[in-house]
């Protein structure tokens, strides 16, 4: 008796013990991973500079991707995702189908697919145009596309964790359309995507303060319709020389008293529409489509082949600066069959060599003051930024950006479904105007990881061949199976 | 050679096998004889090492079968109730199989299969599935997956159970065969089939043993009288047993169960009529030995026997 | 250990002699045949991968549920429990017969990797990883099922019982945000929190399928390896110890 119950009690540690064992070895092993990534492209290895950064997350960090469930871009990014989420247990996701859910994407503001980042009450878009990038082949080969996700998944993580938030202010006063507006002339549409960057979207009134104030990261002239004064224009130039970031949108045909200072960074504004009869939107040769000049700005437009649509727009041209280190730049471009018709009063408008310009007419330009960078401003992330290009030793402080045209941003054209946007063209437009704050605020990527090809190999069948497979493998396999045991079955009964 | 020390089992609140103890000495045949549900079946399963004892324990040669299992099995064969066959394996290759699991050596596998196939008759059946054989067969290829490792002790439970009149004389001859070389223990529900084939017989009655007795004894208990327990400390060996013995009325004296050291137990079997109770008080006292039990069975044997009897008459009307 | 080996052969006899296994087999590879080559786009492996993954979850608790009930409803573990065989040696014989059917269906699914082979050019490292992550995945289910078979002579209640069980080690994730949610509340105290903080990282760690992704991504991560042996070890332990306390 004595020795059974001894038993049972063995029995009993027994079996608590090899459950400790098994937990304590899961432990241990998990505390301890070994991991190797078998795949011939290393889909499943994140760079050491995630790595580095989700280690070092100190904040939660969710991310919510918008994707068709089972579609392609779906696996990727979950797949990468999860493995951020892995590195980081302050990293969470969900994979969210906006066809299944579409409260949850009006929730966020989503209309299109991407991954919305969340830390707290600060939240940053990555759309697929980040994600994905398709290089352009003239030859109309198939290049496949590239997968740049986890660079702009860092970024984003990065930008949401830095305890720095941008201000964007806007200036108002002279018949600028709203950045909060909801009408077709505001631009509430693209204010709510700067929010959705991680800016923090402002309006000011120079009237009241006389100057540009210390926060602005940038600041936005959105297609005034007067005249600035004078002590205003002294703000902004005295902003300008002393690195301050501008965009201004100018209509045709609205003097503001900007001119001369623009003139004086190098991008003059032509009195004049252009007109471009080579490249246009509908049956408006006044609604060009502009060409693209390659920049940090247009870049990823170009990458994602999108489009920009203009709505009557004056001539923004590149010249030379007086002031020392500025670097002019075109941005929009019309064909060469485009001119800039000074003539604003005409009903014929027509190229005359004399007083219009020759076409390509620029339409838009950016002009970049560099200088020796101070070294006590130098710090580390900044390393980084070197291998997109520029040149590290000079740093960048002024920059301005001009467009000649108020329209392309408006809610009236930005905020559009994406068919529609698709039929009526300027499928970049929010994009350019994103692109060109983001370059003003300074927000380029903090690091830079290659992007990798897209690991998609396709199979290559005909109907017919998938056709006999599918008799193969649904049909004769399993009766072939069925058979054997058949077989099997009667040869054994009649033992 | 193998002994049941003490054993019990309980099913819940159900008692199946009380305090059970004998021993089975080598080469003979023992006979576990009781009506149905009086504990053969469980007490077997646990000899054979198929069910753990609540209490007491079940030695072969000395060696605990709780504690060195799979040494006691490898001397172990056991046919259960119902034989533990597979249906899809044929005759041979099921045998094969036993002799492998149950440790015969791998050259003389397919001898001993052969051999056993012989002895119990199976052969012209070895290539047959088993699905497909009679119910006697069935019973004696169960025997042969006993006996293939030439276990030590042949355990079986109810081996004519079921079988036509022609197979229960086959399966008795043959373990009246078996019984000349091996040791076995059977159990039975049926009092001929007990004396036909066993030297000595336990009577198991609601899980405990009623009575331990060669045919003999038997057969003079059944004819009438009492028989009386008697435990007495401090007699030399054999002395108490002669001395019962000189008892007027006293049939028999058979040593019982073990007991502690210093102590023996007896079943004392009287004619009818006679009380042997006070001479044997008197006889102990006189001797100087101390009397620690003295009783007359609680169980009558022949309540036993009429339930034998009426369950052998209700089998043989099947 | 060759008492296994013969446990195992005796076993997997049964089960290939039998038309059970011909007729699982011919049902899962008509049913994965028909979802998978009709919309074969990929030169992968992962969709054959994950559909064969959820078939196994439906499929195992069949292969399993005979391993031991039926030993105990037919009385042929009178054979087995009676003789010199350690329960550590039939379970071991009974779950590598189990995986020897499993391990077929796995071998007959090459027919996808066949195909993307031929018509395409895949990347081989996943899809041997996937191959090494099912079979750890059948494991665990093997197992699982096997345990369940040990408890009961019926059948049908050990199929369902192991369905059920792999079922519930797959939804435990689900509980997990549950457990957060709750965790959350706690703020007032903290052994709570750290209570339901364990609990949380537990439910985290103990899905079964969750861990089995990887393998089809092409990771190999110790973590998961060592989740399924464990795994796998435990529910063997557990089902002898269950033979053990039935038996001297």
């Amino acid at each position: 008796m004595k020795k059974r119950s001894l038993n049972r009690i063995n029995s009993a540690v027994l079996t608590f013990l090899a459950v400790g064992i098994a937990f304590m070895a899961y432990y241990v092993a998990a505390r301890n991973p070994v991991r190797k990534d078998f795949s011939e492209m290393g889909l499943n290895t994140l760079s050491d500079k995630t790595t580095a950064v989700l280690r070092t997350l100190e904040s939660d960090v969710e991310a919510k991707a918008f994707f068709e469930t089972g579609s392609i871009p779906a696996s990727m990014i979950e797949d990468i995702l999860k493995e951020y989420s892995r590195v980081s247990p302050k990293f969470t996701f969900e994979m969210i189908d906006p066809a299944a859910r579409p409260a949850e994407a009006r929730k966020l503001n989503v209309s299109d697919y991407g991954v919305v980042f969340i830390a707290g009450d600060k939240k940053k878009n990555v759309g697929m145009s980040d994600i994905f990038k398709f290089s352009y082949d003239p030859y109309g080969g198939e290049t496949p596309p590239e997968f740049s996700g986890e660079q702009a998944f860092t970024n984003a993580v990065i930008a949401l964790t830095s305890n720095e938030q941008k201000t964007i202010c806007f200036v108002e006063g002279h018949g600028e359309g709203g950045i909060d507006g909801s009408g077709g002339g505001d631009y509430g549409a693209v204010g709510g995507m700067l929010e959705g960057e991680n800016f923090i979207v402002k309006t000011i009134n120079m009237a009241v303060d006389k100057k540009v104030p210390g926060e602005c990261a940038a600041i936005g002239v959105l297609g005034p319709r007067k005249m600035f004064p004078h002590l205003e224009i002294e703000a902004i130039k005295e902003y300008l020389t002393n690195g301050g970031r501008a965009l201004f949108l100018l209509e045709p045909a609205v003097e503001t008293g900007l001119e001369p200072l623009l003139a004086e960074w190098g991008i003059s504004v032509g009195n004049d529409v252009v007109i471009d009869p080579g490249r246009f939107f509908g049956e408006d040769p006044l609604a060009p489509i502009p060409e693209l000049a390659p920049h940090e700005i247009t870049s990823k437009l170009l990458e994602s082949k999108l489009t920009v649509t203009l709505q009557g727009a004056r001539s923004v041209s590149p010249i030379g600066s007086t002031r020392d280190g500025v670097e002019t730049l075109s941005l929009l471009k019309t064909t060469s069959k485009g001119w800039g018709e000074t003539d604003l009063k005409t009903a014929r408008p027509a190229f005359d060599a004399a007083a219009d310009l020759e076409g390509p007419v620029s339409i838009g330009a950016a002009a970049e003051k560099l200088s020796e960078p101070k070294p006590a401003e130098k710090d580390a992330p900044e390393d980084e930024i070197g291998e997109d290009g520029s040149d590290p030793a000079m740093e960048s402080s002024t920059r301005i950006v001009v467009f000649g045209d108020a329209d392309f941003p408006s809610n009236s054209l930005v905020s559009m479904d994406g068919i529609i946007k698709q039929l009526m063209g300027g499928t970049g437009n929010a994009d350019l105007f994103m692109n060109a704050t983001a370059w003003l605020a300074g927000e380029e990527d903090m690091i830079v990881i290659r992007p990798r090809p897209v690991d998609f190999r396709p199979l290559e069948m005909t109907a017919q061949q998938r056709g006999s497979l599918f008799i193969i493998c649904v049909a004769l396999i399993p009766l072939a199976l069925a058979a054997t045991g058949a077989w099997i079955w009667f040869r054994r009964r009649s033992k | 050679m193998l002994e049941v020390k003490n054993v019990t089992k309980n099913y819940g609140g159900l008692r199946a096998v009380d305090g059970v103890s004998f021993r089975l000495e080598k080469g003979e045949a023992l006979g576990l004889l009781g009506p149905n549900a009086a504990g053969k079946t469980t007490l077997m399963r646990i000899m054979a090492g198929y069910l753990p004892a609540d209490g007491g324990s079940v030695l072969l040669d000395g060696m605990d079968i709780a504690e060195s299992p799979v040494a006691v099995k490898r001397r172990l064969g056991y046919l259960p109730e119902i034989p533990p066959l597979y249906n899809d394996m044929t005759v041979k290759s099921y045998l094969l199989f036993a002799s492998e699991i149950k440790g015969v050596p791998k050259q003389s596998r397919a001898s001993r299969a052969d051999e056993v196939m012989e002895r119990t008759g199976v052969a012209d059946v070895a290539g047959r599935l088993i699905r497909n054989i009679s119910k006697g067969y069935r019973q004696r290829v169960g025997l042969a997956q006993a006996m293939i490792h030439n276990p030590d002790v042949l355990i079986l439970d109810e081996p004519t159970v079921g079988l036509d009149p022609n197979q229960i004389i086959e399966i008795r001859n043959l373990i009246k065969e078996l019984s000349e070389t091996n040791t076995i223990l059977l159990s039975s529900h049926i009092l001929t089939e007990v004396s036909a084939t066993c030297d000595r017989v336990v009577i198991l009655n609601e899980g405990r043993v009623a009575a331990v007795d060669t045919q003999e004894g038997l057969a003079r208990r059944l004819r009438g009288g009492d028989a009386l327990t008697v435990e007495v400390a401090g007699a030399k060996p054999g002395e108490a047993a002669q001395a019962f013995m000189s008892i007027d009325g006293v049939d028999g004296v058979e040593p019982a169960s073990e007991v502690a050291p210093g102590s023996e137990r007896f079943t004392v079997s009287c004619r009818a009529g006679f009380d042997a109770r006070g001479s044997i008080f008197h006889k102990t006292a006189a001797s100087g030995w101390t009397l620690l039990e003295l009783s007359r069975d609680s169980i009558s044997l022949e309540d036993v026997f009429i339930k034998l009897t009426a369950d052998e008459e209700a089998s043989s009307d099947e | 250990m060759s008492n296994a080996y013969y446990i195992f052969k005796k076993d997997v006899k049964s089960l290939f002699m039998s038309p059970l296994a011909y007729v699982v087999m011919a049902v899962f590879f008509c049913v994965s045949s028909f979802l998978l080559v009709a919309g074969m786009e990929e030169a992968s492996m992962r969709g054959a991968f994950g559909l064969i993954a959820t078939m196994l979850i439906f499929i195992m608790p069949f292969l399993t549920m005979r391993s031991f009930a039926e030993e105990f409803a037919s009385g042929t573990d009178e054979l087995l429990m009676t003789s010199p065989v350690t329960s550590g040696q039939l379970v071991a014989g009974k779950f590598m017969a189990v995986m020897a059917l499993a391990g077929a269906i796995i071998a007959l699914s090459g027919q996808y990797a066949l195909i993307i082979g031929i018509y395409g050019d895949p990347d081989w490292g996943p899809a041997l990883t996937g191959y090494a992550g099912l079979l750890l995945l059948s494991g665990a289910l093997a197992s699982l099922g096997v345990y369940c078979s040990s408890l009961t002579r019926s059948q049908p209640a050990a199929a369902v019982s192991a369905f059920g069980l792999a079922l519930l080690l797959i939804v435990i994730r689900a509980a997990q945000s549950a457990v957060d949610a709750l965790a959350a509340s706690f703020t007032g105290s903290a052994a709570a929190e750290a209570v339901a903080k364990a609990l949380s990282s537990v439910l985290e760690a103990a899905g079964v399928l969750d861990h089995y992704f990887d393998f089809e991504k092409g990771v190999i991560d110790s973590t998961h390896v060592v989740y399924y042996v464990a795994f796998i070890l435990l529910f063997l332990f557990f089902t002898a110890r269950r033979l053990d306390s039935k038996r001297f």
